[in-house]
């Protein structure tokens, strides 16, 4: 029999032949179908989650907006004397405003205006105290010539003074330059970022509708300070692609910044971050390579410390910052792998190292 | 593999723009599903030497005795790359370049593959004659 033949007979002999089709194929191929809408639907929904988290990272402003006190030039034309007030010094002025303006959180001297000599700090007299300290320590040798602190006028929507008017117990004209200072801004609220140095993590993989959920728990430490915890969880979506998010709490000493007042107190910054992160990795044999990019958005910051009250007027979130990871994972056996993973993020670059254990593979 | 195909008839059923038979179309796109799940395996177009020459075919009378499960089974049986380049070429009807162009090897490496599943299958065959009770 020829090669032809050969071919020919095969050709023949199965061209009317069918196999039986399982019973449950169509549904089978049905399942199939809704999978592939629920991908689909996935991705919808990570995607809606990282806009939805960098539209509230931009627009979301909790707490007071902050700004740049810069140097400011301040003309007052009065005689404090004629008042009433005359004579008093800066110690007097202190005890005088302190009952007047009710720096212990009364505002009695709000409706005083700057003509009769006691402008009124306002409602936030108390939060603006110590910026009051810090410029009257460098006045102190003027206030002891018979002069006296003026109250600090009322600043922007009266959250916080423009600048602290120095007046004279008499009724020349007086123009002085203040000292100027940093308040911390979006910036520096972005230095509460923690720089990692080291990272164990902790990853579980559970099964659910026969994929892979691994739930990664991550604990770090660092040796500089901050430090971290937190927990991670990871969902494969799609092929290689998974969904990373979770909650992580940061706790970072205030940075050494001669530029802002900050470098004066002694604290720290708490923060509760939330990473949505997309997760791509390919299997190697040997381990995985990956990448995680995506935001960290800050869900909420507060200052602990000795110095906890003078920075309760600052906002109550560092925003949202990019983070851009390259995981590299080397298998150690079935239920270990070793980890690496350098990452960039704003203020916090750094790379992660650490032992990754796997339940289920 | 045929669910995955089905799946993928009907989610790109809207590509299928009436042109030519919808039976090719099904066609070609099984075929293409089935070598994109064969790719994943990797199959190993390397050369088999299991003894055995392309020699004339003497046992044409046993093949005749042989039904279509029976020639599947002999088919299935065949090493990944000989089996899928016999059936892209006998039963599909794809000629050496066409596959080479699917599988991503040589027109040669086709020939050479159809050759030795030729070969194999006409041994298994002949091995058959050797077992008259089991399949006469």
């Amino acid at each position: 029999m020829r090669e032809k033949e050969f071919d020919q007979f095969f050709r023949d002999r199965l061209a009317g032949h069918s196999s039986p089709v399982p019973e449950d194929m169509w549904q089978r191929i049905q399942g199939k179908k809704d999978d592939r809408k629920a991908f689909v639907l996935w991705w919808v929904l990570g995607g809606g989650l990282v806009l939805a988290s960098l539209l509230a990272g931009r627009f979301w402003k909790a707490g007071v907006p902050v700004e740049k006190v810069a140097k400011t030039t301040e003309k007052t034309r009065e005689n404090v004397g004629s008042k009433g007030a005359g004579g008093k010094t800066g110690a007097d002025r202190t005890a005088g405003v302190e009952g007047k303006s009710g720096v212990e959180g009364k505002a009695g001297a709000n409706g005083k205006s700057g003509a009769d000599g006691k402008v009124g700090a306002g409602s936030d007299a108390a939060r603006s105290q110590h910026r009051d300290d810090a410029v009257r320590s460098e006045h102190r040798g003027h206030a002891s010539r018979s002069g006296h602190w003026g109250d600090e006028k009322p600043g922007i929507s009266g959250v916080r003074p423009k600048a602290v008017v120095w007046r004279e117990d008499s009724s020349r004209t007086v123009e002085r330059v203040h000292k100027t200072w940093t308040l911390p801004g979006r910036a520096d609220m972005k230095k509460r970022l923690p720089v990692r140095a080291g990272e164990l993590k902790v990853r579980k993989d559970i099964t659910i509708q026969k994929k892979k959920r691994p739930i990664t728990l991550d604990l770090y430490v660092s040796p500089s300070n901050a430090s971290n915890a937190g927990v991670r969880v990871a969902v494969p979506v799609w092929k290689d692609f998974s969904l990373i998010t979770g909650l992580q709490y940061t706790r970072v000493g205030f940075p050494r910044d001669r530029d802002s007042v900050i470098h004066i107190s002694s604290g720290h910054f708490n923060n509760i971050d939330l990473p949505l992160l997309v997760g791509y990795s390919r299997e190697l044999g040997w381990g995985k390579i990956g990448v995680n990019t995506g935001v960290i958005f800050n869900l909420h910051s507060w200052v602990g410390g000795d110095s906890a009250t003078l920075y309760r007027y600052l906002p109550k979130t560092a925003g949202t910052s990019w983070y851009l990871g390259v995981d590299l994972e080397k298998y150690l056996g079935r239920k270990w792998s070793l980890f690496a993973e350098p990452y960039y993020r704003y203020q916090a670059s750094g790379v992660s190292l650490g032992f990754r254990y796997i339940f289920k593979k | 593999m045929l669910q995955e195909g089905f799946v993928r008839i009907f989610t790109f059923i809207d590509q299928y723009r009436g042109e030519g038979s919808l039976e090719g179309w099904v066609r070609r796109v099984i075929v293409h599903c089935c070598l994109k799940t064969v790719a994943k395996r990797k199959p190993s177009f390397a050369e088999i030497d299991e003894g055995v020459e392309d020699s004339a075919f003497h046992a044409a009378e046993v093949l005749s005795t042989l039904d279509a499960e029976q020639l599947l089974q002999l088919i299935a049986g065949l090493p990944d790359g000989y089996r899928l380049v016999f059936n892209l070429y006998v039963m599909e009807g794809y000629d050496h370049n066409e596959i080479a162009s699917m599988l991503n090897i040589s027109a040669g490496t086709s020939r050479s593959q159809l050759a030795k599943a030729r070969a194999l299958l006409r041994s298994k065959i002949e091995n058959l004659q050797k077992l008259p009770n089991k399949y006469a």
